[in-house]
């Protein structure tokens, strides 16, 4: 699998470290134990497209989110977390 | 009575040749790191270009402007300005990028080893993961990768064969050490097309 950093270019996966699922959300200071036990500790295993975050370690040491298909590993779209774009659509999903 | 602080070159010797390959130190430049503030990025350039006749450049590659001046991209909203020693590099930065971006003077912080020579390709690609074919990794390209273990930021200058690796100081004799043994092993059978 190769991806391609929006900074780098297409590199070998071996420069990367997968850093976890990208869509979570940290619950409210007030939120119930469930939320939190849900968000510290359950992850779900989708079969599909999913956004991860992975680190470029071997290159510019950037965040990325991976928009990837679990079933095919076709990836779908790779963009620097913490860009515009991704705080964007944070801020709209927490509005 | 502490010993007093000598400068030493951060490899010894400068330059080392192994069947036609060359491995050298090259001469210190005055380095600055240019890190734009939020928002400032257009402003930024427009100043450098008004002084220098150069921007920085939005891929990892290097441009050139007046006065002997290369910008190079050397890490995700980071930049390097590089001057020939003398040249003030920081004293002309500063006025221009007051309020527009932080400015750290790296000029002691990393030195650039120079590999030059028919099959400095086929050498280097012992060592770093990329693609160091001429149409994707052209004069003026800047990759920042690893060589071997080592984090270095991997420049092709010109289209004679060669390539420098620049490298934080303290890893120089490391690194040096391992383009030397690479050098030393020879061009793979797989490169001799």
């Amino acid at each position: 699998m190769r991806l391609n950093c929006p900074h780098c270019g297409e590199r070998s996966l071996e420069e990367f470290t997968y850093r976890g699922d990208a869509t979570l959300r940290r619950p409210a200071a007030d939120a119930s134990a469930k939320s939190w036990v849900d968000y510290v500790y359950l992850r779900d295993n989708p079969a599909g497209r999913h956004e991860e975050y992975w680190y470029h370690g071997a290159g510019c040491r950037a965040w990325l989110v991976v928009d990837r298909d679990t079933t095919t590993h076709r990836v779908h779209s790779v963009r620097a977390a913490g860009s515009t774009s991704e705080n964007t659509r944070l801020n709209h999903e927490h509005a | 009575m502490p010993d007093p602080l000598l400068p030493k070159p951060a490899v010894q010797p400068s330059s080392v040749t192994v069947n036609g390959l060359t491995l050298a130190l090259a001469q210190t430049r005055e380095t600055v790191s240019i890190g734009p503030f939020a928002k400032c990025l257009p402003d930024l350039n427009a100043a450098l270009a008004s002084a220098f006749g150069a921007t920085l450049p939005a891929d990892f590659s290097t441009t050139s402007g007046h006065d002997g001046l290369q910008l190079t991209r050397a890490a995700h909203h980071q930049w390097f300005a590089h001057a020939q020693a003398g040249a003030g590099l920081m004293a002309r930065l500063v006025p221009l990028c007051a309020g527009l971006a932080a400015l750290t003077n790296q000029t002691d912080s990393r030195v650039t080893l120079c590999l030059r020579g028919t099959g400095a390709d086929a050498v280097a690609a012992k060592l770093v993961p990329v693609d160091l074919a001429p149409d994707h990794f052209g004069p003026g390209s800047t990759a920042l990768t690893l060589a071997g273990h080592i984090p270095v930021i991997l420049s092709r200058p010109d289209v004679t064969p060669g390539l420098d690796f620049t490298v934080f100081r303290s890893f120089a004799r490391s690194l040096h050490h391992d383009i030397h043994v690479a050098m030393k092993g020879g061009i793979p059978n797989s490169e001799r097309v």
